[in-house]
């Protein structure tokens, strides 16, 4: 649009779009209105003024008077009215219903049942999201983390914080909306509706046999674009998405190929970043894109006061910079700054080995590293973990959100002393945030610590909790994404002991991991998930006290007594 | 729309329609999102737009449940809204419909009479459907049929207030029908197992959505939309 450079997109999109929860329908006890409201109320009361608005679309003046006196806060409804914090729009048409959904955050529909649910339709095929009860088009179409949640009819616990995601990363609606526009424009490309129904008539009229039809319309599968949608999706406002034939010249530009010479292959989008592998002179290297994304932390974390958007530049400039720490896979940009390229093949770590299998199964199933705890089955799953932790008085795992709170701790890190040095010296450059853990840490010993205390505790954080993290490049096991380099906590950081697993005791750690996790594979993925941290942790600590010929005494009874005690959890 | 309130149109002097639908359950007219206005009544929309669209005579059969309404209205140049008298016109609970059949049966017989029968009946919900397959099979007429909704589900879900024998009839109906619209798969699902219909039957047609969500006034940057799909000829 012409006057409008792309940078001022981005920078004056956010406020626009920070809309209201939305609610389309008939107002009867099936639609569940109650619900939404019961948990709306409860999100007004946990987040005051930074819970979004909440409009209710449909219904006659007599049948919303009927809902609204079903409430036993009636009083604080009507104060929230006041306010035009609640709004009911009654009746609406097409285009009024439209309008609405400019400006809505996110639709949620809560019906006991529903045989298809077209508000559903509607709102996705505008790029809203959905919070929808498992029926109709929601089962077909909505997935959670990508454009929208499923939650039972009748769970307002589970309604309350989905709703609350929203809330806190105003980024999440609009982000889950391009991948829920992308999947109802192809449900109703694949579905036509019109020319369905002209083939049956016409055939029918005939009274032929149905099967001449051939096989029914497949329904579509939700759409899995390569730039993902929901937890750590793209920032939705982001311009400008580089393509295959983008990423190909810069790789020709990198390695100076002739056109066309190389092999260049796109991967699975991760981390923040569109992935290529690249085969050209008998070297398999991997070109990467980091775009703008928005921070998830915000998600599920209501302390969260930093920014909610990481820009692209900004990430690429802190990718650039943490890989020329030793221990990283190094980089090389091409001149425009979009891509970078590393000397490892993408994705793995060497084959074979115990952190293989792992790997693979924790790439499955993304979102689960950093989803805070919502269902019953996480509670429990929770509450069966924490004992154990709380046995090592790790005290994070008592309060809510506390598996987020352990996985984040439970990043990956990995210390060089000259590093630290560094950091202490002032030489380091890091955020804001990295300072004040510093700073924490003085403030937590009640003391300012000795320099060389202070050495031992303070490392350079990885970052990203992924196995995918470590890659195999020309010079052995190494860490892949700079961009996350920074100050950390010392002590419980698991990087470098999983590069010595991957890299020097494949034996052991194919005997420590592989027999609990082939027992576990069927079990929900979540629960390895948990299993996993909680071995990586343990290893650490063995490794750290120099009892590493202990573990499989101590974790073995461990893992039984975990996996029961998950097991019998399940739902 | 030809034929407002009050002004009784005709049938009179037509030819027969090529379709009739039949949906005793939701009046086209009838908005979505206020009483009981809600998917249905949307769909009657869309399928008589579509007929009238693409030429295809035909006649929307409902009951008169709104006697402020004329009883027959024409809807494009080739559609027509009939409104049949099946009890006293005005609001009726559904549920009592069960026990209309045979008037019902009786009031759609004589719209046949009058204008002669059509290629090919389609009812919408279960209770048009027994009415278009006891009509269909006396007249030797196929008939189509749109689930909307099914009986097996809706109690399962904990809904009990349908009569207690929509499920033996819905079963009846489902095997009849030449062809079965279901909208969503969990529909289709619900058929094939609860209601053993053959999967080949079954057509999922999904829902459209209206060109005002496809193409909203704005994009989220506020970037006015193209004009253009309005001038597009579909």
């Amino acid at each position: 649009m012409s006057g409008l450079s792309p940078d001022s997109l981005e920078d004056h999109a956010p406020w626009w779009n920070e809309g209201p929860y939305l609610y389309v329908g008939r107002i009867a006890r099936s639609k569940g209105v109650f619900h939404i409201l019961s948990a709306w109320l409860s999100l007004v009361a946990r987040l005051g003024t930074r819970c979004p608005d909440l409009w209710i679309a449909g219904g006659a003046p007599s049948e919303i008077a009927e809902e609204r006196a079903r409430h036993s806060q009636r009083r604080l409804l009507e104060r929230l009215e006041a306010q035009g914090r609640l709004r009911w729009w009654g009746y609406l048409d097409e285009g009024g219903l439209s309008a609405l959904l400019l400006k809505a955050r996110v639709l949620i529909m809560h019906s006991t049942y529903e045989p298809g649910g077209r508000v559903v339709l509607e709102a996705m095929t505008q790029g809203v999201p959905v919070i929808a009860t498992p029926n109709g088009f929601a089962l077909d179409l909505v997935r959670d983390w990508l454009t929208g949640f499923l939650v039972s009819a009748g769970d307002t616990s589970l309604l309350r914080r989905r709703m609350e995601h929203f809330a806190l990363q105003p980024l999440l609606g609009p982000s889950m909306g391009i991948a829920a526009r992308a999947t109802a424009l192809d449900a109703l490309r694949s579905w036509d509706f019109y020319r369905a129904h002209g083939r049956v008539y016409a055939q029918a009229a005939q009274q032929a046999e149905p099967c001449s039809l051939g096989a029914p319309p497949a329904l579509p599968e939700v759409i899995v674009d390569r730039l993902p949608g929901g937890l750590a999706g793209r920032y939705p406002f982001a311009p400008v998405i580089p393509d295959d034939a983008a990423a190909r010249l810069a790789a020709e530009r990198l390695l100076g190929l002739k056109p066309g010479s190389g092999r260049i292959a796109a991967l699975p989008c991760e981390g923040g970043a569109l992935r290529w592998s690249v085969d050209a002179a008998d070297r398999c290297l991997m070109l990467t894109h980091l775009y703008s994304t928005y921070e998830p932390r915000a998600i599920w974390d209501c302390r969260y006061s930093g920014p909610l958007f990481r820009s692209g530049r900004d990430r690429r400039r802190r990718e650039a910079h943490g890989s020329r720490f030793r221990g990283f896979a190094a980089v090389a940009e091409d001149e425009t700054g979009e891509f970078q390229l590393r000397d490892v093949p993408p994705g793995k770590v060497a084959a074979g080995n115990p952190l293989e299998r792992l790997q693979q199964a924790l790439i499955a199933f993304p979102p689960l590293w950093a989803e805070p705890p919502c269902s019953d089955d996480r509670a429990s799953l929770t509450a069966a973990a924490a004992g154990w932790w709380e046995r090592r008085e790790m005290s994070p795992w008592r309060s809510e959100g506390a598996v987020a709170a352990a996985l984040r701790r439970t990043t990956l890190r990995v210390a060089w002393p000259e590093t630290e040095e560094k950091l202490l010296r002032g030489d380091l450059k890091v955020g804001a945030r990295n300072k004040a853990a510093v700073i924490a840490l003085r403030d937590r010993a009640g003391r300012i610590a000795s320099r060389e205390a202070t050495l031992t505790r303070i490392s350079l954080q990885h970052g990203e909790p992924s196995f995918s993290s470590i890659g195999s490049g020309p010079g052995g096991s190494c860490l892949l994404g700079g961009e996350w380099a920074g100050a950390a906590w010392w002590g419980r950081d698991a990087a470098l002991l999983l590069l010595r697993v991957a890299a020097d005791l494949p034996g052991e750690g194919t005997v420590l991991v592989r027999d609990p996790l082939a027992r576990l594979c069927p079990e929900p993925q979540r629960r390895v998930v948990v299993l996993l941290w909680a071995i990586v942790e343990r290893l650490f600590e063995l490794a750290e006290a120099g009892q590493r010929d202990g573990f499989r005494e101590e974790i073995d009874p461990f893992l039984e007594t975990l996996a029961a005690a998950l097991t019998s959890a399940s739902p | 729309m030809i034929g407002g309130h009050g002004a009784a149109a005709t049938l009179a002097g037509r030819g027969a329609p090529r379709v009739v639908l039949i949906c005793l359950h939701a009046d086209p007219a009838m908005p979505a999102g206020v009483g009981e206005g809600g998917g249905t009544h949307s769909y009657l929309r869309e399928l008589m737009r579509f007929l009238g669209r693409s030429e295809i005579d035909h006649i929307l059969l409902t009951r008169w449940a709104d006697p402020e309404l004329p009883q027959v209205q024409r809807t494009s140049s080739h559609g027509w809204l009939h409104r049949l008298r099946i009890g006293p016109p005005g609001p009726l609970d559904k549920r009592l419909l069960a026990g209309l059949h045979a008037t019902t049966v009786a009031a759609v017989t004589e719209v046949f009479d009058e204008f002669g029968p059509p290629d090919l009946l389609h009812s919408v919900y279960w209770n048009s459907g027994q009415a278009a397959m006891d009509v269909a099979a006396e007249r030797g007429l196929a008939f189509v049929h749109t689930v909307i909704s099914n009986g097996w589900r809706r109690e399962a879900s904990g809904q009990d207030d349908q009569p207690p024998e929509r499920i033996a009839i819905e079963r009846r109906v489902f095997h009849a029908a030449h062809r079965i619209f279901s909208i969503c798969s969990q529909e289709r699902n619900d058929l094939v197992h609860a209601y053993g219909v053959p999967a080949e039957r079954i057509v999922v047609v999904g829902r459209p959505v209206g060109s005002a969500f496809e193409n909203p006034a704005r994009d989220m940057l506020g970037r006015p939309r193209s004009h253009l799909p309005d001038i597009c000829v579909p």
